[in-house]
């Protein structure tokens, strides 16, 4: 049995979005919280009544109470975090991105390296059943190589997590990193390699008729798109709008393959609701399972004693692409990585 | 009470039918304009004056081997050019210079320069011009119309996905030591059968030259942005003879417009067995107040039996209006209600974006169109 701790406990952050009453060989013990009564509500949620008011009053006080640790704490203290777990012997699992830069993201790799610890980053977009259903087309062969990758995601503002937990930074570069970093995670992961290259323009959905985007910074900017290189003449092309109205978000991906496709789009997954006028579209759901599957993951991993399949390798890989883009943004050309 | 509509007839050349008949039949669709007479120039090669003449005997007209016989004979109005692609501009040149109104396949020519004296004769000699689209599918139509109540605010981006789903030959990787590479032609003209033939000619040419022009008139009918600057990755990934001739089968755009506006487009010959159809045609459109997700496909039937063959579409598209609202659009352009929907400069500002993305391949670096 894997004990762990949760360190941010907004109920509706994505390490809480699980049913811990469906995980297998794993049990929450503790909940830490600058905001005691959240914490005691997540705690709750999860099955235990323990709960702290910091990081430090959980490994000084119930250490010895927990084996990992979930960390979805604001990008800013996310890798200190990870490093002060690593320090106290604990298995991380933390938010993506695993860090605001890739300097960050090596140490905190490094921390886990020499504690022998495991270390997952949580790039929940890789366990979605439809991006898995992909994932699993392109590792039966079934769409050959990977050709081109196409993401739309599209949120309103209000279920941007990075910036809910990072309202200080919302103009930021961590908060671009935090709007890029799934999306490049997942494109890296179909295409199982590091970019080469990356083109990547940004704009305020609001500033219709200005002259934008290569301004010199991106502060503000509500609306990402990439063009992404990768070996073997693969592209992606991901746009990221954070800009809808209140209500549901729109993902798609399509993946082009050498001798085969797939693609996983809400457009394809609707229901119709008719109330007068013209009808109302319903998305079909893919439900929360995939919190549930990320985090088993996790705990497999420990259990099994094997790398998780989200390492600190593929965050900080992450990291450093949205860090390729935004310099790209910045300057109008196209950087080479790798 | 009823507006007097105009019921002239135009008579019609079809200068050149060696590619697609769709072009010459969707301009016969509408009752004003009437087939009379095929024409090319005798020099050309016999498989083109086969094609011409197969043409015209389906249609109960004549082949004339002599285009400005045929125009002088035959007392037309329009001509309807059909060529292999780097024919395109000069067929429809001649026809410019005669006085007559021109319908012209895609793409509208293999090089801007000729496109850019297409646009002067045309402009010289006060005729109108259509480049054929797909730009009145329903659901385009419909795309436009939510776009102009507002129903997503003010655009800001707009994203094209353009895959036909058609094989194109061999695929890759097929050619054996001591093979020839294919010959583009050879090939093009094989493939005329199956109606995969949209790049014939004797220059190769990938499909961003290819069907480019679809996509972007898209663009263009649905928000008229102005392309400034492409940022394009090509490959070939599935067609042997795009390996051999060394152009794309795969491509992906940024198109970077004026005013900051913003968009991609995705576009390849992406190989049968990736869509149960022609292939995922999309658009997706982003607004000041929300999201607008298109399937040109829509709206269509599926049909499925025993015995299906394996490369039948299962989806049929219905209430596909397109060749006759081009037609109209046409005539009523003729009438002198303004310009058509696809007219030349807007033709050759069409091409320049293609030529600039796939300049933008090559190097590697974002290209200013030009």
């Amino acid at each position: 049995m894997i004990r762990f701790a949760v360190v941010g406990s907004n109920p509706s952050a994505p390490l809480s979005l699980f049913d811990p009453g469906r995980l297998l060989r794993a049990t929450c013990t503790a909940v830490a919280d600058t905001d005691l009564a959240q914490a005691r509500q997540t705690a709750s949620a999860l099955g235990t009544h323990v709960t702290v008011a910091s990081w430090d009053q959980l490994v000084q006080q119930h250490a010895e109470n927990f084996d990992a640790v979930l960390i979805q704490a604001p990008l800013g203290s996310r890798a200190a975090l990870v490093r002060q777990a690593a320090t106290a012997g604990k298995h991380v699992l933390v938010e993506s991105p695993l860090a605001s830069t890739t300097d960050l993201a090596d140490q905190a790799i490094e921390a886990c390296k020499a504690a022998a610890v495991r270390l997952m980053v949580g790039h929940e977009m890789r366990f979605l059943p439809s991006n898995l259903a992909v994932a699993q087309a392109l590792k039966s062969g079934q769409l050959g190589e990977p050709a081109l990758l196409r993401i739309h995601r599209w949120l309103p503002p209000d279920t941007t997590a990075a910036l809910r937990r990072d309202p200080d930074s919302n103009a930021s570069r961590a908060a671009a990193i935090g709007h890029l970093a799934d999306e490049i995670d997942l494109a890296n992961w179909l295409f199982q390699g590091f970019p080469t290259r990356v083109y990547a323009k940004a704009r305020s959905s609001s500033a219709i008729h200005s002259n934008l985007p290569s301004s010199a910074e991106i502060n503000g900017h509500d609306y990402f798109q990439l063009h992404v290189a990768y070996p073997h003449d693969g592209m992606a092309l991901i746009d990221r709008s954070t800009a809808l109205p209140a209500g549901a978000d729109y993902f798609s991906l399509s993946l082009i393959g050498t001798t085969g496709a797939a693609y996983a789009d809400d457009h394809n997954n609707m229901h119709l609701a008719y109330r007068g006028g013209p009808p109302t579209a319903i998305r079909g759901v893919q439900g929360d399972g995939h919190w549930l599957t990320q985090v088993q993951e996790f705990i497999d991993a420990i259990h099994e004693a094997r790398d998780p399949v989200v390492t600190g390798k593929d965050g900080r890989a992450a990291v450093r692409v949205a860090e390729a883009a935004i310099e790209s943004m910045i300057t109008g050309s196209p950087v080479l990585l790798g | 009470m009823q507006s007097v509509q105009n019921t002239t007839t135009f008579r019609t050349a079809v200068l050149s039918v060696v590619k697609h008949s769709y072009v010459p039949l969707g301009v016969a669709s509408h009752p004003r304009f009437e087939l009379v007479v095929v024409a090319d120039d005798d020099s050309q090669p016999e498989w083109v004056h086969e094609r011409n003449a197969l043409f015209a005997e389906k249609m109960g007209i004549p082949y004339v081997r002599d285009v400005q016989r045929a125009l002088a004979d035959y007392d037309v109005q329009v001509a309807v050019v059909s060529s292999e692609a780097e024919r395109h501009c000069d067929l429809s040149v001649r026809a410019a210079k005669a006085g007559l109104h021109i319908v012209q396949d895609k793409p509208m020519s293999t090089r801007l320069s000729e496109c850019d004296r297409l646009v002067e004769v045309i402009q010289a000699n006060q005729v109108k011009f259509l480049l054929w689209n797909r730009n009145h599918l329903p659901a385009l139509i419909e795309a436009r119309q939510a776009i102009q109540d507002g129903a997503i605010g003010q655009p800001y981006a707009i994203h094209l996905d353009f895959y036909f789903s058609k094989d194109a030959g061999p695929p890759k990787g097929s050619r054996k030591p001591g093979d020839a590479p294919i010959n583009w032609l050879e090939r093009q003209r094989e493939a005329h059968a199956d109606g995969s033939d949209g790049g014939v000619g004797v220059q190769a040419m990938g499909e961003l030259q290819i069907e480019g022009i679809y996509p972007l008139a898209y663009l263009h009918m649905l928000s008229g942005w102005e392309v400034e600057r492409v940022y394009t990755q090509t490959a070939t990934q599935f067609h042997q003879a795009n390996v051999d001739n060394e152009v794309d089968d795969l491509a992906s755009v940024t198109l970077e417009m004026k005013g900051g506006f913003l968009g991609t487009l995705a576009i390849g010959r992406i190989g049968a067995a990736s869509h149960p159809d022609i292939g995922e045609i999309k658009v997706h459109v982003l607004g000041t107040r929300g999201g607008l997700v298109i399937s040109e496909a829509r709206p269509e039937v599926s049909v499925y039996y025993r015995g299906q063959p394996a490369r039948e579409f299962r989806n049929i598209r219905v209430a596909n209006d397109n060749d006759y609202q081009l037609m109209d659009n046409f005539a009523r352009a003729i009438d002198g209600n303004g310009e058509t929907d696809l007219d030349a400069p807007t033709g050759r500002t069409i091409t320049a974006v293609v030529e600039a993305a796939i300049e933008s391949g090559r190097t590697g670096k974002p290209v200013d169109v030009v």
